[in-house]
């Protein structure tokens, strides 16, 4: 069975299930209930698979009213409404697919679309149905007003709270994963799920409207928790849950005193949704730039290594290398008879070639391509550097500040390299806060400002902590040099290899701020890279 | 200017290659196998040391590490420039990469040479430098011949030699300086005969190799 033709029985199927399930409370004759979830499954249709299936949409509304409908109107008037009812719902899913909104809402902007679209759309579809109902003689025009409102707000409310659970997109095996490990977690929200449907039947029981309220307080919890989709879970099961409650409890109030209150909580989880998953989505942003930041430190440190290795390494080799074609000279016929030593002494030569190639492509493999030097805006660099380390800074309890001029000339540098560099130097400045005992209060500061020098661009990251130790402050650039109790000692020294390969430089002084100061400076134009 | 030891070709013997390295273990073993394959090698462990102790009239080649405590084998060169010994200097690391090779090279390097090197290649290079500073020095000791016989001229022979290097005549020179043309004559074979030429044409050569 093709694909489509599975999509087209769902709908089918949930259409007619949820148009049976909600058929409470009628106006006499019609359809027109207080809670209409099945208009939620129809815009779903419409959103995730394109308008060309308002056809079936008018269809299954037709048979739904012919099924479910105690006293259906005539068919020719049912055939008009469908399409009238149709038509409208495909053209707000047309204006929704244009803004981009088919798949979910993800920002407080999406959520502002969507519920204003959903508004406009089920006005028109109360205004036209309840308007061909009167003029077939089916609804009294004394009732005009009220069923307009009865049913624009059962459309609205069911759109609202279903459409945005029917468009999840869900990876059944990650889901899957995510409720193994964090069952524990799961607890709560199910916790809140139960309050919600105890309060539901207390309402139903106490015929009092008034305990409608406590409900928005696990859906609001939940909604700032998981996001849109979380709040629009709850709503629909609370939803469902409060219908159950009236239509269970013989002689409750009626669900349309609800009605309200209902709509004005769907929209309400869908507003905090929206801004809870626009909140999780840029804070994993950050974390994934962290992510890549470290990484690429990482990398860079590990090509240090490899080139700080390779040096070290060097000279025995170059010294065994020596010794063993000196050996291979002095072993010559007549010194020595014996064939095999002057064997030996060539493998021996040929391994210790061996070996410093081995080297040699270890260091090539990490220094990697040179760097791309462009145009960059520095600033901006140490705003989004910055930036990654917001949440350390705050935990650090570090006050920061970030100064220089708007309009500050852009440099010759490797992007990339600079936030590298950058990076370093702020990590470096929180360690040092962070080694501190917590009990020493003192004014903790990081100051980033720039400034112009002749043809260069000298940013400098001044801190307020300890300082450097004057018998450090020559070597501190040294590989393997580090004031840290856990480090490597290899920080400033990439970081200074990584600038003056781009003509520029890196130097300690001390800060005004009475700790370090560390200045970066940069050319405005490229120059030659030098290594030394 | 005058060093009769300078006007001879040097010989091979003579010539040392002097190996600044600050690793023990390379000076060791380098010296040896360069010893073994007849190339005299002086091992310095600095290259401050080398500079303090150069003399004028050692002669050979300098092979030196990059990287060292103290001078650094690029300011190394830089000191030799401003000294004016004119030392080819050949350059070994142990750190090689493009932009310290181009450093290098742009400083007057002879070459470039990245550790651990074979033995083939270091001593055709070392051979092909002190080849180079051989030919230096003949060409200088040559210059330097020439420069003792002009000062051996007096001032009008001087003015004479270069009224015919202009391309003058002995009439319109004689002319010129008002004396006669047999004199003019005279200073000419004068000249030849201080300059150790036997034409015109050898004349030639000698003043504009000046």
């Amino acid at each position: 069975m093709p694909q489509s033709w599975r999509v087209g029985a769902a709908y089918v199927g949930l259409y007619l299930l949820l148009d049976w399930a909600s058929y409470v409370e009628p106006l006499p004759h019609t359809s027109i209930t207080p809670w209409n979830p099945n208009t939620g499954v129809v815009m779903a249709l419409l959103l995730a698979r394109g308008v060309l299936w308002a056809p079936l949409v008018a269809v299954s509304i037709f048979v739904g009213e012919l099924l479910v409908d105690q006293g259906p109107p005539p068919w020719p008037v049912l055939v008009l409404t469908s399409t009238y009812l149709a038509a409208i719902y495909a053209s707000a899913a047309w204006s929704l697919r244009r803004l981009g909104l088919e798949t979910s809402i993800r920002t407080p902007r999406d959520a502002a679309w969507f519920a204003g679209v959903v508004a406009v759309a089920s006005g028109a579809a109360a205004s036209g149905y309840i308007g061909m109902l009167i003029g077939a003689g089916q609804v009294q025009p004394g009732n005009t007003i009220a069923s307009i409102a009865c049913y624009w707000i059962g459309e609205f409310s069911g759109i609202i709270a279903l459409t945005p659970v029917l468009l999840l997109r869900v990876k059944r095996a990650a889901l899957w994963d995510g409720i193994q490990r964090s069952r524990r977690a799961l607890v709560l929200p199910a916790l809140g799920a139960l309050v919600g449907l105890g309060f539901a039947f207390a309402l139903a029981a106490a015929r009092d409207v008034r305990l409608f309220y406590p409900l928005f307080v696990p859906v609001t919890w939940i909604a700032l928790r998981y996001g849109v989709a979380g709040a629009m879970i709850s709503v629909s099961l609370v939803q469902a849950a409060l219908v159950a409650a009236l239509e269970l409890t013989p002689g409750s109030i009626r669900l349309f005193d609800v009605q309200f209150p209902l709509l004005a909580l769907g929209i309400t989880a869908l507003f905090l949704g929206a801004l809870a998953s626009q909140r999780d989505m840029a804070l994993r942003q950050v974390r994934d730039q962290d992510a890549v930041l470290q990484r690429s430190l990482r990398f860079a440190v590990a090509g240090q290594l490899a080139s700080a290795l390779t040096h070290e390494l060097n000279q025995p080799m170059t010294a065994l290398l020596s010794y063993v074609r000196a050996a291979e000279v002095l072993t010559e016929p007549p010194a020595s008879s014996d064939p095999r030593l002057t064997d030996t002494l060539q493998k021996a030569g040929k391994e210790a070639l061996r070996a410093a190639a081995v080297l040699r492509r270890l260091r090539e493999f990490y220094r990697g391509e040179g760097a791309r030097l462009e145009p960059t805006d520095a600033l901006a660099v140490c705003t989004r550097v910055a930036g990654v380390l917001r949440e350390r800074m705050r935990r650090s309890a570090v006050d920061f500040k970030l100064s220089g001029r708007e309009s500050l000339p852009r440099v010759m540098v490797d992007r990339t390299q600079l936030e590298i560099v950058v990076h370093n130097l702020l990590s470096n400045a929180l360690d040092a806060f962070d080694a501190l005992p917590p009990q020493r209060v003192q004014p903790r500061r990081i100051e980033i400002s720039a400034e112009t020098r002749d043809a260069d661009v000298l940013i400098a990251v001044d801190d307020s902590g300890p300082g450097v130790a004057a018998s450090l402050t020559e070597r501190l650039f040294e590989p393997f040099v580090t004031s840290k109790t856990t480090g490597m000692g290899l920080g400033l020294s990439l970081s200074r290899t990584l600038l003056r390969h781009q003509g520029g430089e890196l130097y300690c002084e001390p800060s005004r701020l009475g700790g370090a100061r560390f200045v970066i400076r940069l050319a405005m134009r490229p120059t030659a890279q030098t290594n030394l | 200017m005058s060093n009769p030891a300078r006007d001879e070709l040097p010989t091979d013997e003579h010539d040392t290659v002097f190996l600044i390295d600050d690793d023990p273990g390379v000076r060791d073993s380098l010296t040896l196998l360069l010893s073994l394959k007849g190339i005299r090698t002086q091992p310095f462990a600095t290259a401050e040391s080398f500079i303090e102790t150069y003399r004028p009239e050692w002669r050979g080649c300098v092979l030196t590490d990059l990287r060292m405590p103290g001078m650094t084998g690029l300011e190394l060169q830089a000191a030799l420039r401003e000294r004016q010994i004119e030392v080819p200097v050949v350059v070994l690391t142990a750190h090689g990469d493009v932009a310290t090779a181009r450093a290098a090279l742009k400083n007057g390097a002879f070459d470039f040479l990245e550790k651990p090197i074979d033995d083939a290649m270091l001593v055709d290079v070392l051979r092909n430098a002190l080849r180079v500073d051989r030919e230096r020095r003949g060409a200088a000791a040559a210059r330097a011949a020439t420069d003792r016989r002009l000062e051996r001229l007096t001032q009008r022979e001087r003015e004479i030699l270069a009224l015919v290097a202009a391309g003058h005549q002995n009439r319109e020179i004689a002319a010129q300086l008002g004396i006669s043309s047999r004199t003019v004559e005279v200073h000419k074979s004068r000249i030849m005969e201080k300059l150790e030429c036997h034409s015109l044409a050898e004349l030639m050569q000698v003043n504009r190799a000046h």
